[in-house]
């Protein structure tokens, strides 16, 4: 048994172990799906960024960065942590509110108490349940990648041991166990990262000699422009920005807060922790790309094997397998927090949208969870055509269809449900849209357009103008209603 | 219906981002760039606000400040994108987003936050902490 089996499967059992604690103290939906309400701030905050720092962050923005050069990390990741603390101001204190005015435990429930009518939270509800099987089939088609490397399996068996490892867990123990294996894998990528700074620069002489190389070589590869134009960059930084706001792992995390002593660290934990893992993506990247100049390593035709050659050939086998573990951690974090709210959408907002009550929660979520997995891994592994189409309901259609209604709505009383169910449409249906349509080569857009980050600004924009348009007393009611402090007395709108 | 604070605060949202979408599709990268600090610190008004929609003031000046120093950065930034000099091995304009936006952003912006929790924000939960949940 190779040290890397062995680093990896002591990761599992120790996942496994908190899954079978948060099993033991699991009584109500509250603690399935809201950790019961009772995470600190530290615990909160690291598996917040966790959770948003998914494979994607640490394999392909190195994968990027090696291509593309210093603009790739400045695009996708160096404003992020900017992202974190916006959230925590936009979202912090006022969501906490809601989680202890009223039993609000996913997105679609704070949608439900803001605005009135069925549309408004049913469509948000479909949404949450589409993107979090989306988001999911991404998590188990990296996982099958990561899970081959390590146990020389299939890519196939691969996927289906790792989300039988995460489903296990997160099926047991509900997102009180999906918090603290955030925790703790939040943790082992920020050790792994640092980690893998020092290393990778070290390799090709340290951190400025690996520049030195780079700009003797070509300066232009260290410049914001080097390949791809100013303007996809920058729509790319916006797209990130706002749409880390905009992610339902994220934004649940607020809901289980134990109290509101809890807010005040938590984003200066989170931007750090993200800060740190960014040094993953930058080093590995600049690094190779200074090992392929010296000759030490070849020009990859396939970038996404940027990270996997460098574990390869230029650290140790004993190191290999702790970022090998460090990157699952970075997959699983992810893949646990989308079963659970693709679990919620499911058991609870869909039936309550539908007006159908539902009976032993705790039960009802688990077997949702494990359709959340079952309908992922049969589109990962056997529906190529679903998981292109589910790929672009990912980041960019969770922003469109989250900001508007669920940020500005907290505190803008002129928000609408109409907006709201316009919004969520328009940000599935126009990134379904553009994914088809460039695929397809029915329409070629320039390479300055970054689909993603407009399809946000369109959103939100949209929400507003519809919400101005077309205004609605019984909204501006429910506002009223969900600002009023406990016990007051119904007051005029203005 | 009268426009309040959280009305004009819309507004100004509204324009940044249309500006930055004209920036977007038609390949004006300074609009978008531009939008970026703009966007946060209007954020961070809004979320300044409490649920009575009064501001504190030495929280917003705080949150000026943040917004001047972030925006005194992207113009460094703009203005050094083409110049050929180099900071700490890197090109200018990349060495601001490195060296200066990169933690300015990952450490100030988070430490703005818990000051104005603890100043001002903390005072709108209070009344949350008691009382039963209600369906």
């Amino acid at each position: 048994m190779t040290p890397v089996v062995v680093i990896v499967l002591v990761y599992f059992v120790i996942m496994f172990g908190v899954g079978y604690w948060a099993k033991s103290r699991m009584k109500s939906s509250r603690d399935f799906l809201v950790a019961g309400q009772t995470l600190g701030f530290f615990v909160m905050a690291i598996g917040t960024f966790s959770s948003i720092q998914s494979g994607f962050g640490m394999i392909g923005h190195t994968a990027n960065t090696y291509s593309w050069g210093v603009q790739a990390v400045v695009s996708a990741a160096f404003l992020v942590p900017l992202a974190f603390a916006v959230s925590w101001f936009l979202l912090g204190s006022r969501l906490y509110r809601l989680a202890r005015k009223y039993d609000v435990y996913s997105i679609p429930d704070v949608i439900r108490i803001r605005y009135p009518g069925r549309w408004a939270h049913l469509s948000m509800s479909v949404a949450m349940f589409v993107g979090s099987v989306a988001y999911m089939t991404a998590q188990v088609t990296a996982t099958g990648v990561i899970m081959s490397l390590i146990f020389g399996t299939s890519v196939t068996v691969g996927a289906i041991i790792g989300s039988g490892v995460v489903a296990l867990y997160t099926v047991a123990g509900g997102m009180l166990a999906g918090a603290w294996t955030d925790f703790l894998q939040g943790l082992l990528m920020v050790v792994m990262s640092i980690g893998t700074f020092f290393v990778a620069t070290n390799t090709v002489g340290g951190w400025s000699t690996m520049l030195e190389t780079i700009a003797s070589h070509d300066i232009d590869f260290l410049r914001l422009d080097a390949s791809q134009p100013l303007t996809y960059v920058y729509t790319f930084i916006v797209m990130a920005v706002l749409g880390t706001v905009a992610q339902p792992q994220l934004i649940t995390k607020f809901l289980m807060l134990r109290s509101s002593s809890e807010l005040k660290w938590g984003a200066l934990v989170a931007s750090l922790a993200y800060g740190v893992t960014t040094l993953f993506a930058l080093s590995i990247g600049l690094s190779m790309r200074a090992l392929t100049i010296e000759g030490r390593a070849p020009e990859l035709e396939n970038i996404d094997n940027t990270t996997t050659w460098f574990f390869d050939n230029m650290v140790s086998p004993v190191f290999a397998g702790f970022v090998l573990a460090g990157l699952l951690a970075a997959i699983m974090s992810s893949a646990n927090s989308f079963i659970a709210v693709g679990a919620s959408s499911l058991m609870r907002d869909l039936t309550s949208a539908l007006g159908i009550t539902v009976r032993n929660e705790v039960r009802w979520a688990r077997l949702a969870s494990v359709f959340v997995v079952f309908c992922a891994l049969i589109f990962a592994l056997y529906l190529s055509q679903v998981v292109f189409l589910l790929g672009a309901i990912g980041w960019a259609a969770f922003a469109a269809a989250i900001f508007g209604p669920l940020v500005l709505g907290l505190y803008w009383r002129r928000a609408t449900g109409l907006a709201t169910t316009v919004a969520i449409a328009f940000g599935v249906l126009s990134n379904l849209a553009a994914t088809i349509l460039t695929a397809q080569e029915v329409i070629t857009l320039p390479a300055y357009i970054q689909t993603g980050g407009l399809i946000t600004c369109l959103g939100i924009v949209l929400f507003i103008v519809v919400s101005v348009a077309v205004p609605s007393r019984e909204s501006l009611e429910k506002f009223v209603d969900m600002n009023r402090p406990r016990g007051s007395k119904n007051v005029d709108l203005v | 219906m009268g426009v309040d604070r959280v009305d004009r605060l819309v507004l100004f949202c509204f324009t940044t981002t249309t500006v930055a979408i004209v920036g977007m599709a038609f390949d004006y990268w300074q609009l978008v760039y531009y939008s970026i600090p703009v966007l946060t610190a209007l954020f961070m008004l809004m979320a300044a606000l409490n649920r009575r929609e009064e501001w504190s003031r030495p929280v917003v000046v705080g949150v000026a400040v943040f917004g001047g120093v972030m925006l005194t950065l992207f113009v460094a930034g703009n203005v050094a994108l083409h110049t050929d000099g180099r900071i700490g091995g890197l090109p200018v304009a990349t060495a601001v987003f490195l060296y200066a936006i990169w933690p300015v952003t990952t450490v100030a912006a988070p430490l703005l936050f818990a000051w104005a929790y603890h100043k001002w924000l903390r005072h709108d939960v209070e009344d949350a902490e008691t009382g039963s949940v209600v369906s």
